[in-house]
């Protein structure tokens, strides 16, 4: 397919700091480096799935490229435009471009708000059409995502998790975007509904040609949906590669780590290898000169304590952040 | 292996505004000594209601209407709340999904755990205290004799649930009780605290009912596996029947679910269309009916359990022998 090698979103050294008070008198203040450096794009009509622990930056990095965040540094090109340091005004356009489902579907619907209402606010906003074009398009959204015309005047309290993921996904497609932000879209729903909802998003994508950035911390689900895949510990991306290749051979320790403590669902697979990764994430608060990984990693070295690794291509397509 | 915990014909329901909310309806099973038993089910199927029924925890509008909780062959249901109190945390423990919520944010951690020993254990203040200390290291905590002196927001996650499950095993509990506990923490972090569930299983030979939707972490830590929906016991068996051989088309549909993490193949999930029951109005025949891609008149009537080979029982009549014959013969035919 030509489309999937042209760049939609490219995302050049992101930063986003949090200021979280000082300390003392206001002399020092302290920052959080939420996402600190990250590079990476993603193809138009491509899936790239971002996992990591709570409190990596995956969902920070997700919020600053559609612009919920002020980003700190970096550049965020969309469609050849660099939205990154862009006031409210020169974004509204780019605001309807680029969309958000959410991970809770019980607060990011406003409860008095009914489906058509909740489906129609985004055409309203962006000046889609008549009002009778709006309702048309609500009900045809609301086939699309699987719901029935009579839950139009329902509100979300009346639905339950999966059909609330439904009813976002309605109306983040409201405005025909091409690039939806999933941001741990299925964690809070039943195994079952999941593959309902991941299945449904797949459908869309290949009907609508969307591009998704699709973050999550169940590594099965985001390999089954992504086309590739980047890690992230602490801020930083350390490794960068297409699905398959990284669950086949990953090289950061952190990523083998991970992929090794996924209970599998099957009981003759090997016991759970928990060797290797010992204790918990340190404070990202803390300073730290080298790989952020080296006080956890087996493998650590003095190289890695006092410098920081960069991004290098060990095969194509696949980055790995890592001195060994 | 003798019975500790035996569970007879246990129904629990919540008197809502509504309606009554059959939560529960009829769910019996045992738990052998040294036993690591998983109940999986999604939200609403029952399965933490279970297991609060247990123990009593059941609060109002919540009754539990019937059914024997048999513990060493006394019913629990029978007990006065003092006698309760002494099993609860002593011979039973339980430690639930949320480790921010079950312990005092403002008494110190080591208090809280001090006051569990001195209850129990009748260990004297200082005899407590050394005791909390070594069960905080054996769960794996660093430098518990600082760490004993803190609040609970001054530890991770993954930190509180290690607390909870030591403050569960500091009186050495014939059976433990986990409600979800993993499902707050990160994998890696999961995968530590389910190796030390069953390391200190090994060690005390100590039961464990294990509570949780993930199938991946039910069949890295459990024996035998109870499949829950819509307020019933749909299949049960051992780890092995439930994985290899499941003979319910509601345990069948959610393995498949479950991405399969195989090279090369991008298979489309298979997904269970349709929602559970409403327990409000609970269907009078297999709750799973309304979803089963085999549902035939006779589903409309409530399925007995049948028994597929020893061990293993599933309600469901496909594997009623006139079902099995004709399968039999189906079979025959395609071949």
């Amino acid at each position: 397919m030509s489309t999937k090698n042209e760049v939609l979103l490219d995302v050049r050294n992101l930063k986003k700091y949090f200021p979280t008070g000082s300390s003392g008198f206001g002399r020092e203040k302290k920052v959080l480096k939420a996402v600190d450096d990250i590079s990476f794009h993603i193809h138009k009509g491509e899936t790239f799935g971002l996992v990591g622990e709570s409190g990596c930056g995956k969902s920070t990095t997700g919020r600053s490229i559609v612009r919920l965040h002020e980003v700190t540094d970096g550049e965020v090109w969309f469609d050849g435009v660099n939205v990154a340091q862009m006031n409210e005004k020169g974004l509204k356009p780019f605001r309807k471009r680029m969309q958000t489902i959410f991970q809770d579907p019980y607060s990011s619907l406003n409860p008095s708000m009914n489906v058509a209402q909740l489906i129609r606010e985004p055409m309203e906003i962006h000046g889609f059409g008549s009002k009778k074009d709006q309702h048309d398009r609500v009900l045809e959204l609301l086939e699309k995502v699987g719901l029935k015309p009579e839950h139009v005047d329902r509100y979300p309290h009346e639905f339950s998790g999966g059909q609330r993921q439904r009813i976002s996904i309605a109306r983040a497609l409201s405005v025909n975007p091409e690039f939806i932000l999933c941001d741990e879209p299925i964690s809070a729903l039943d195994v079952s509904v999941q593959a309902q909802v991941v299945n449904m998003l797949e459908d869309l994508q290949g009907e609508f040609g969307l591009t998704y950035l699709f973050i999550a911390h169940d590594l099965s689900m985001v390999r089954h949906i992504s086309n590739r895949i980047g890690v992230m510990y602490l801020g930083k991306l350390v490794e960068i590669a297409p699905s398959d290749e990284l669950y086949t051979h990953p090289a950061h320790p952190y990523t083998q780590a991970l992929l090794s403590a996924i209970p599998i669902p099957d009981p003759k697979a090997a016991a759970l290898d928990t060797g290797m990764l010992k204790g918990d994430l340190p404070s990202p608060m803390a300073e730290m000169n080298g790989c952020k990984f080296s006080s956890r990693c087996p493998f650590a070295t003095e190289q890695c304590r006092q410098e920081q690794p960069e991004m290098k291509e060990i095969s194509p397509g696949h980055f790995v952040a890592c001195h060994l | 292996m003798t019975e500790l915990l035996s569970v007879q014909n246990l129904k629990t329901s919540f008197m809502t505004r509504e309606g009554e909310v059959e939560s529960v309806r009829g769910v019996s099973f045992d738990i052998q000594q040294g036993e690591v038993v998983g109940i999986v089910g999604e939200s609403g199927s029952g399965k933490s209601i279970t297991a609060k029924s247990l123990l009593g925890l059941i609060q109002p509008p919540g009754v539990i209407k019937e059914g024997k909780v048999l513990f060493h062959g006394q019913d629990l249901r029978q007990m006065t709340e003092p006698q309760l109190r002494a099993i609860r945390g002593n011979q039973i423990a339980m430690i639930f999904q949320d480790p921010m919520t079950s312990l005092n944010p403002v008494i110190r951690v080591g208090a809280q755990m001090i006051e569990v020993l001195r209850r129990h254990q009748k260990l004297d203040k200082a005899g407590a205290r050394q005791r909390a200390i070594e069960m905080l290291r054996e769960v794996g905590i660093p430098s518990p004799e600082q760490r004993i002196d803190q609040y609970p927001h001054e530890f991770s996650g993954g930190m509180r649930q290690r607390v909870m499950i030591a403050m569960a095993l500091s009186c050495k509990p014939e059976l433990l009780i986990a409600d979800e506990p993993t499902t707050a923490l990160d994998v890696t972090i999961q995968a530590q605290i389910l190796n030390l569930m069953k390391q200190l299983r090994d060690a005390t030979n100590t039961s464990i009912l294990l509570i949780t939707h993930d199938l991946g972490v039910v069949a890295q830590v459990c024996t035998r596996v109870i499949v829950m929906y819509g307020g019933m016991i749909m299949e049960e068996g051992t780890v092995e029947d439930i994985f290899e051989r499941p003979s319910h088309p509601y345990t069948q549909g959610l393995l498949r679910s479950i991405p399969r993490v195989k090279e090369g193949q991008r298979e489309r999930l298979v997904s269970i269309e349709g929602t559970p029951p409403n327990l409000l109005h609970p269907p009078t025949g297999c709750p799973f009916m309304e979803r089963c891609p085999h549902a035939m008149d006779k589903c409309r009537e409530m399925p007995p359990y049948f028994v597929p080979e020893e061990g293993h029982r599933s309600l469901c009549w496909l594997l009623s022998s006139d079902m099995q014959q004709q399968k039999r013969e189906q079979e025959g035919d395609e071949q």
